[in-house]
């Protein structure tokens, strides 16, 4: 866990001085807070850093979080991958026809076997979505080329 | 006497009284899903209304507020997610009462303070109403930026294993809070010519993806694809009658500090979960036990989150202003039916007002009768395992983040902060305090500059003012207890070692 946090330590550090430069521009009431804050988070990401080498005997008994990372290719960062390119065509192709795909496809990186088992909880699930939110809710989800059938 | 016996009739008619019960069904249901809130579920019952009597529309919005604030503490308990902002604080012990095996006893338990929170406020609006709204305008802005202060000294209680990652998310969370457009002159602020990021970042996509699509990821990333929760609600709901004694201190504080901190405009209940938490842990004589999974830490923020739906009607109803996000939508639900609030409202509209505050004790009985009594079933809902139940938290983040405000960028935020908070769950920071943290900061900097503004930037004057100092001074205790508490065990681990 150490290495952990001099590297949270480190974000926190950059992450600051990046607030405090930038705010520099703002005029000074704009500026206040951005700029108090910044200068925060470079105070304790460097106390985090002392304190985590004055504290390492103590430190290092924690779990390592590149235990829990090791793995998580295929089982988290492959479906926010693909959530990114959900979001990316859902305007253009839909709520409806692009959903089921997406929910699938999220299963399968779940290990959700067999195929029809997965296809058949992403319709579902959609259909459930579809008539609680659009109907029921009156909340319009992305229609695209089917605004014209859905609007009829 | 006799005009409220009239209120009490109406109120019981089989009309009425079906009313009430579907919308304290629909309001549970509401706050139970992740991505619905009790902003969003009050909104979309307006139009309902419309056909309806006022004093019925009332009370079915009135419905829905009370038993969504309640409902969201189901989801927090069950699944770790709270399924309203209100209900973050819930999850802290709700989900680790769940991991022990006691899901049935910490769902009655908020059953069981949610209605003493819910009457508390109810009985505080209906009576003393005028009264603590006069009081309430004595807050100024430099009262304000103390109580958000106050307020962010409660990170401190979040954080007591790991104190200055606790802090750093917490400061983390006030840089988020000042994106977008600088609150007293307009300047956009890191908003790097992004149209989106010009009202800053929504605050429920935010909380989606911390608390909601984090733990969808979280899930996702475990080897273990069983079911996320049991099977059946363990154990006995309702606590015994010693258990129920001995935090009745607990619950009542809690509910007078909801209903106290609802009555200040601008302030919801999100933070009132929080306060009453950290009281609740000062107030405790075992404080290390709060997160660990013990009653005491669900009964708190539930008492108190549900103490703020009488308590945010106050000002609502005698001076017009909203005490939160909910009751500004409840505001479009009296004005539709052409009623103004004020003063007026109570001479003009009597009979609907007092409807109102009847109707209130009726929602909050019928709440905690239909949660006990369908505790149990809760889990039938989640009978899924984990390889489904984690996309399927994650859909409905994206869609719930989308039904805000119908924006794909909405969503690409709620992403961001899931990401973020999975992070956070890796790297052992907890992500309560940057949540406080966001929604405090736009009430302390609105505090501060309008305080400078009205004291002609002499801020000596801001802290010789006494509610000031207090909230202050409690903030400064708050904030150092953990880590002289931390010296404290660290120096008892090593002579214990020496030993």
């Amino acid at each position: 866990m150490a290495v952990a946090n001099y590297v949270f330590a480190l974000f926190s550090v950059l992450l600051g001085s990046a607030a405090w430069l930038y705010s520099a521009s703002y005029p000074s009431d704009a500026s206040m807070f951005p700029r108090l804050f910044g200068g925060l988070l470079v105070g304790l990401g460097c106390v985090l850093a002392i304190d985590t080498f004055l504290r390492r005997s103590i430190v290092d008994q924690e779990p390592d979080p590149r235990v829990r990372l090791q793995g998580s290719l295929a089982n988290v960062w492959l479906p926010i991958g693909l959530t990114v390119v959900y979001l990316a065509l859902l305007e253009s192709v839909g709520f409806v026809l692009l959903t089921p795909v997406f929910f699938a496809l999220i299963l399968w990186t779940q290990r959700v076997r067999p195929w029809m088992t997965g296809i058949g909880i992403s319709v579902a699930t959609t259909l459930a979505l579809f008539i609680v939110f659009e109907i029921a809710l009156d909340v319009p989800l992305p229609e695209g080329p089917l605004q014209w059938v859905l609007t009829f | 006497m006799d005009v409220w016996m009239d209120a009490i009739g109406y109120i019981l008619q089989p009309g009425s009284l079906l009313t009430v019960i579907f919308g304290v069904v629909a309001g549970m249901v509401i706050g139970a899903l992740p991505g619905m809130t009790s902003t969003m579920g009050v909104a979309i019952f307006i139009p309902f209304t419309f056909g309806m009597d006022p004093r019925s529309g009332l009370l079915l919005l009135a419905a829905i507020y009370c038993s969504s604030v309640f409902g969201g503490s189901i989801a927090a308990i069950l699944v770790n997610t709270p399924g309203t902002p209100a209900g973050a604080a819930t999850v802290l012990d709700g989900f680790e009462l769940t991991k022990q095996g006691k899901s049935g006893l910490a769902i009655g338990m908020a059953a069981i303070a949610s209605f003493v929170g819910g009457i508390v406020s109810a009985l505080v609006l209906s009576t003393v109403a005028p009264v603590l709204a006069r009081w309430a305008l004595r807050f100024g802005p430099p009262e304000y930026f103390a109580l958000s202060v106050f307020g962010m000294s409660v990170v401190s209680a979040l954080v007591a294993k790991y104190p200055i990652k606790g802090f750093i998310a917490g400061v983390f969370g006030l840089l988020v809070a000042t994106v977008g457009m600088d609150p007293v002159y307009g300047w956009p602020r890191f908003t790097f010519d992004t149209a989106g990021l010009l009202a800053g970042f929504a605050l429920i996509p935010v909380l989606i993806g911390l608390f909601a699509a984090s733990q969808a990821f979280d899930l996702m990333s475990r080897k273990d694809k069983g079911t996320m929760v049991e099977t059946e609600v363990a154990g006995q709901i309702i606590p015994s009658w010693s258990e129920l004694k001995r935090l009745s201190g607990n619950i009542v504080r809690s509910a007078f500090i909801g209903t106290g901190v609802g009555i200040i405009p601008g302030v919801g209940g999100d933070p009132a979960a929080f306060i009453a938490y950290n009281e609740a842990v000062r107030w405790s004589k075992h404080p290390e036990k709060f997160g660990t999974g013990i009653l005491d830490g669900v009964a708190a923020p539930e008492a108190s989150n549900n103490g703020v739906t009488g308590g945010s009607l106050v000002p609502l109803l005698t001076l017009g202003i909203p005490g939160n996000a909910v009751s500004a939508v409840f505001l479009g639900g009296l004005l539709i039916h052409g009623l103004r609030p004020g003063p007026a409202l109570f001479t003009q509209s009597g009979d609907i007002v007092r409807a109102l505050f009847a109707g209130l004790f009726l929602i909050n009985i019928l709440m905690l009768v239909v949660g006990l009594s369908s505790a149990r079933l809760a889990p039938k809902l989640l009978r899924i395992p984990t390889s489904v139940l984690a996309p399927l938290i994650l859909i409905l983040s994206i869609v719930g983040s989308y039904a805000i405000n119908k924006a794909v960028f909405d969503v690409g935020v709620m992403l961001a902060f899931g990401v973020i908070g999975y992070l956070f769950k890796v790297l052992r920071i907890p992500p309560a305090p940057a949540v406080l943290a966001i929604i405090l900061e736009p009430i302390m900097e609105h505090g501060w500059r309008q305080s400078m503004i009205m004291l002609h930037g002499n801020w000596v004057d801001v802290l010789a003012r006494p509610i000031v100092a207090v909230f202050l001074l409690l903030a400064l205790i708050t904030a150092v207890t953990p880590f002289l508490r931390r010296r404290r065990e660290d120096v008892e681990k090593s002579e214990g070692a020496a030993v």
